[in-house]
């Protein structure tokens, strides 16, 4: 498989006294679903902002599918903040009509169906949602488009278990199998039997970047057990 | 893309100036019927009523120039820095297009507050000679120069004078718009940082502005239409205005292209 992604000599920092990211070097493949481990504070979502073109590198390079960050890869990348991102007085039909108008790989009737499922009428204004439902049409919103990334970043934070089990669903079902998703998450026992990869960031260094599989064969543990074992305080 | 973004920024920003317009026209014939009823009135109670529903009059007024002018001001805030942002600066659109969309639609809503705002007065004075009595006006200070000057210089006139209103506006915009964007680019003190880009920027824009009026004097155009021309030659008038208003056009061009470069080179959401 090709590597979707390459990051190569990246430095990022914030001010002069927090430096988060020096020579940084990382490659994703295509057809992967990646997860992105780490401790709060640990660069997970400085990368993912970097990757969706939120942030700019303070040097190195950032190419997705063989292009630097910028519209032409924002058009390829699908992208879910841990934060509501919609502007909230608008109605869902007005949301999904934005995402038709600006993506073209945007399936609106699929998006339309899996609200549905939720009871989720178009006509609804966004603010009049439930917090648990806001992310869902969130993520029903990102998870319907044919992208070749798609970037999660905490998406099962903060929701309950049922909730993480929808979302962890559809994130599955939806996803276009020939792109990758990279999710960064510290929640690692809900999330690890979906992952190909895992990718350990301890301080804005890549300690381990690996499959899953291969790296529960070696350990004999699971993820989650061996993610507490590298991040022990 | 570029009408994706207009009708996009439309539908995010229409409903407050919408509802601000359609309450102004709504209370204005209200107003109206207050100022009727009002010396009528011999109660004292129901007379200060009808006064402070009179000046509520001012305050709906405040409020549409509020909508008009500063609501784009937060809109940006909100969807260029804050959370709608992460929306806003993932979309698979140059930075540039996006400012052109945000500057048409500031545009438009100046258009629409110069067509509304006057309408809504006349009904509140329930007085439209204005529409009619302007080209009196026209008539009579062209009269008084002794000679009969042509509806096209005159249209010439309103038009530019209009120009250099609208480009006037905008500049002050999108010098805020800089400024804020200056000010996020930074991970600390963004707000004493965004104070600062206001300050450099029009101080910028202030010795440009000295400049091109140096030049204009220099070259002779400014002190034969100032001194000699512009009470006696409305034509010179026009000359004039022309080149402020390619000069102001050209300063908000500039604004919108400095902010378009800081959100594109310098973006920092945190």
């Amino acid at each position: 498989m090709s590597n979707l992604v390459e990051i190569s000599q990246v430095e990022k920092e914030y001010g002069r006294k927090k430096q988060v990211f020096t020579n940084l070097n990382l490659s994703l493949e295509s057809g992967k679903i990646i997860g992105l481990l780490g401790p709060n504070g640990s660069g997970k979502t400085t990368l993912i902002k970097m990757l969706a073109g939120l942030l700019k590198q303070d040097a190195g390079e950032i190419t997705i599918n063989g292009q630097k960050v910028g519209p032409d890869t924002k058009a390829v990348v699908s992208y879910l903040p841990e934060r509501t991102y919609f502007n909230e007085s608008l109605k869902i039909k007005n949301l999904v009509n934005m995402f038709k108008d600006f993506y073209a790989d945007f399936d609106e009737a699929r998006a339309y169906h899996m609200m549905e499922l939720l009871k989720i009428e178009p006509e609804m204004v966004f603010k009049k949602l439930s917090k648990g439902n806001k992310e869902k049409v969130q993520l029903i919103m990102v998870m319907s488009r044919r992208a070749k990334l798609y970037l999660l970043d905490e998406p099962i934070a903060g929701v309950d278990p049922a909730a993480r089990d929808y979302i962890l669903q559809t994130i599955i079902t939806n996803y276009d199998t020939q792109g990758s998703i990279l999710i960064s998450t510290h929640l690692i026992s809900d999330i690890e039997n979906i992952l190909d990869d895992v990718i350990f960031v301890k301080e804005g260094n890549i300690v381990c970047h690996q499959n899953a599989d291969t790296l529960r064969n070696e350990k004999g543990q699971s993820v989650d057990e061996i993610f507490r074992e590298v991040f022990r305080c | 893309m570029l009408g994706k973004c207009i009708k996009n920024e439309i539908v995010n920003r229409y409903k407050p100036l919408l509802l601000a317009y359609i309450v102004q026209l709504v209370y204005s014939p209200i107003y109206h019927m207050l100022a009727q009823i009002q010396p009528h009135i011999t109660n004292n109670y129901i007379g200060m009523l009808v006064i402070l529903l009179r000046i509520m009059w001012v305050f709906i007024n405040l409020g549409v120039l509020g909508v008009v002018f500063i609501y784009p001001l937060v809109d940006f805030r909100n969807r260029m820095f804050k959370d709608q942002g992460y929306l806003t600066n993932t979309l698979p659109v140059k930075t540039s297009t996006l400012m052109i969309s945000r500057a048409i639609t500031d545009i438009l809503t100046y258009i629409s507050a110069a067509i509304v705002i006057p309408f809504a007065s006349c009904i509140a004075a329930m007085d439209f000679s204005i529409y009619r009595d302007v080209a009196h006006y026209i008539s009579d200070f062209t009269d008084s120069f002794g000679m009969r000057v042509s509806p096209a210089t005159i249209i010439t006139f309103i038009i530019l004078i209009g120009v250099v209103i609208l480009a006037s506006t905008m500049i002050s915009q999108w010098m805020f718009n800089a400024a804020y964007a200056f000010g996020h680019s930074f991970s600390n003190n963004k707000r004493a940082m965004s104070v600062v880009g206001m300050i450099l920027i029009y101080l910028i824009f202030q010795v440009i502005g000295v400049i091109f009026i140096y030049i204009l004097s220099e070259t002779g155009i400014a002190s034969e239409v100032v001194f000699n021309g512009l009470d006696n030659n409305i034509k010179a008038a026009n000359n004039f205005l022309a080149i402020i208003s390619v000069f102001e056009v050209i300063s908000s061009i500039g604004c919108i292209a400095l902010t378009g470069w800081i959100v594109k080179n310098k973006l920092n959401l945190e």
